[in-house]
């Protein structure tokens, strides 16, 4: 085989695959628009950590500004507790969805 | 005493030098398990051949060369120490995968064992508690985050591990995430080449023991991982994070892996082993990939990916990739997000 015959091959093998990355995408909707959805939700959490509890004030009280520091940091991982706990909901609820739809599928046949 | 030898032949040994290790023990490696019958069987393919098991011991000794390696070759002791540490903590995870593949340990012991593995992190103060998060810059946790930091090393190991079920799968996988930490790194803390950054360092020799592993791990396999092998990475992927300050990059990239290891653990109400939960999937009369809809099995990423009708392995693997890429891209911004923020923009 000449050189530019297996070139030519090794770029319609790269092109081949490529093609079947695009073929594929369609059916994972559902999951990129989870992922994007916890990314965008992310973002929106760190905006408001930036914009709303960052604006806690620093006190010259050794106290006072422990007690500030712990809100800040408590209020800004429970956003983030909350954000794991409805990513993981989220998850949850699609696979469950994903489950319906074989029981479905398996009674057609049983029928 | 140490040489002085610029950051650039260091990449290039970080790269090579498990590539080489890893491509030329792998063959020995497989033929040595084989005829000593330690093998598993690829229930994904007609023939059901036999694949030898604890490839990822050759992705550990790899990578444990090259650190030794790079730390005899730079100069300066605090990067010494820091690449013993990246290499002790990847170990003890393999250690654990070595364990587990020969003892089959609980799927509650096996994470529980994998906090340990931060240990040394946390002795030699190789973390820095500020992760950075986009609009709000570098953020002061202290305690908060040594707490936190034995799952940020844990929970990647073991969501790497219940993600390589497939050939090539987890290799691919990692090797994306690698990239978009690569650019990541460069787009926040912005070192050249004249300059050695330890992030990039690692993320080249993960880099290098991978490829030359998805060579033997491909479609269709000759060997697999095991446990040792995903633990191993997995760790490496949670080290790279709390070594490099790119906690939040790391958990954005790694989206599939902990959506598809919160499936499992939601479905089947907590940790269990794979060979101790009913298959999710089955092969068709073509040899293709489909969920068994039995209710009694994990739901996993697999089963949402196969919603929509059976799939060859090959596609399968693809379609983690393709997830992957976009978490990865979400990486990218994150890490563009961060910058901005440093620079005071946002």
């Amino acid at each position: 085989m000449s050189f530019l015959e297996s070139a030519s091959k090794f770029f319609k093998n790269i092109g081949g695959n490529i093609l079947k990355y695009f073929q594929l995408t369609p059916r994972l909707g559902k999951i990129i628009g989870l992922e994007t959805f916890i990314f965008a939700t992310f973002m929106g959490i760190c905006a408001i950590i930036s914009e709303g509890i960052m604006m806690i004030p620093s006190s010259s009280s050794a106290g006072l500004n422990f007690l500030f520091a712990s809100l800040k940091v408590g209020l800004s991982l429970l956003l983030i507790v909350i954000w794991l706990f409805v990513w993981y909901i989220l998850t949850k609820k699609l696979m469950k969805n994903d489950g319906k739809g074989e029981d479905k599928i398996e009674q057609k046949e049983e029928s | 005493m140490a040489l002085d030898i610029a950051p650039i032949v260091i990449y290039i040994l970080a790269f090579f030098t498990p590539l080489i290790i890893t491509f030329i023990g792998l063959p020995f490696h497989i033929r040595i398990m084989l005829k000593k019958g330690i093998f598993g069987v690829d229930v994904h393919k007609k023939e059901k051949p036999k694949v030898a098991e604890m490839g990822g011991v050759i992705l550990l000794i790899a990578i444990i060369i090259s650190s030794i390696l790079i730390i005899i070759l730079i100069d300066d002791s605090y990067n010494r120490l820091s690449i013993g540490i990246f290499c002790i903590t990847v170990t003890v995870a393999g250690i654990i995968g070595i364990i587990d593949d020969i003892f089959n340990l609980s799927a509650l012991l096996k994470p529980f064992l994998l906090l340990f593995a931060s240990i040394p992190i946390i002795a030699s103060k190789r973390y820095k508690p500020e992760p950075m998060l986009p609009f709000v810059g570098n953020t002061r946790l202290n305690i908060v985050y040594l707490i936190l930091l034995p799952f940020i090393v844990s929970v990647p190991a073991n969501s790497v591990n219940m993600l390589d079920v497939f050939n090539g799968s987890m290799a691919t996988t990692v090797m994306l995430i690698l990239i978009m930490i690569f650019f990541a790194n460069m787009i926040i803390f912005q070192n050249g080449v004249d300059q050695l950054d330890l992030t990039n360092v690692f993320v080249l020799i993960m880099m290098g023991a991978l490829i030359a592993y998805w060579f033997f791990n491909r479609y269709p396999a000759k060997t697999f991982g095991g446990d040792t092998g995903s633990l191993t990475v997995g760790a490496a992927l949670g080290a790279i994070a709390v070594m490099g300050q790119l906690e939040v990059v790391v958990i954005i990239a790694m989206i599939p892996f902990i959506m598809n290891a919160f499936g499992i653990i939601s479905s089947v109400r907590g940790l269990f082993e794979r060979r101790e939960m009913a298959r999710p999937t089955k092969m068709t009369d073509d040899w293709k990939i489909e969920s068994t809809g039995n209710l009694k099995a994990p739901v996993t990423l697999v089963g949402l990916v196969l919603q929509k009708g059976p799939l060859h392995e090959k596609e399968v693997v693809k379609t983690f990739n393709i997830l992957t890429f976009v978490s990865g891209i979400f990486a990218i911004i994150t890490a563009v997000l961060i910058r901005i923020t440093l620079e005071g923009l946002l």
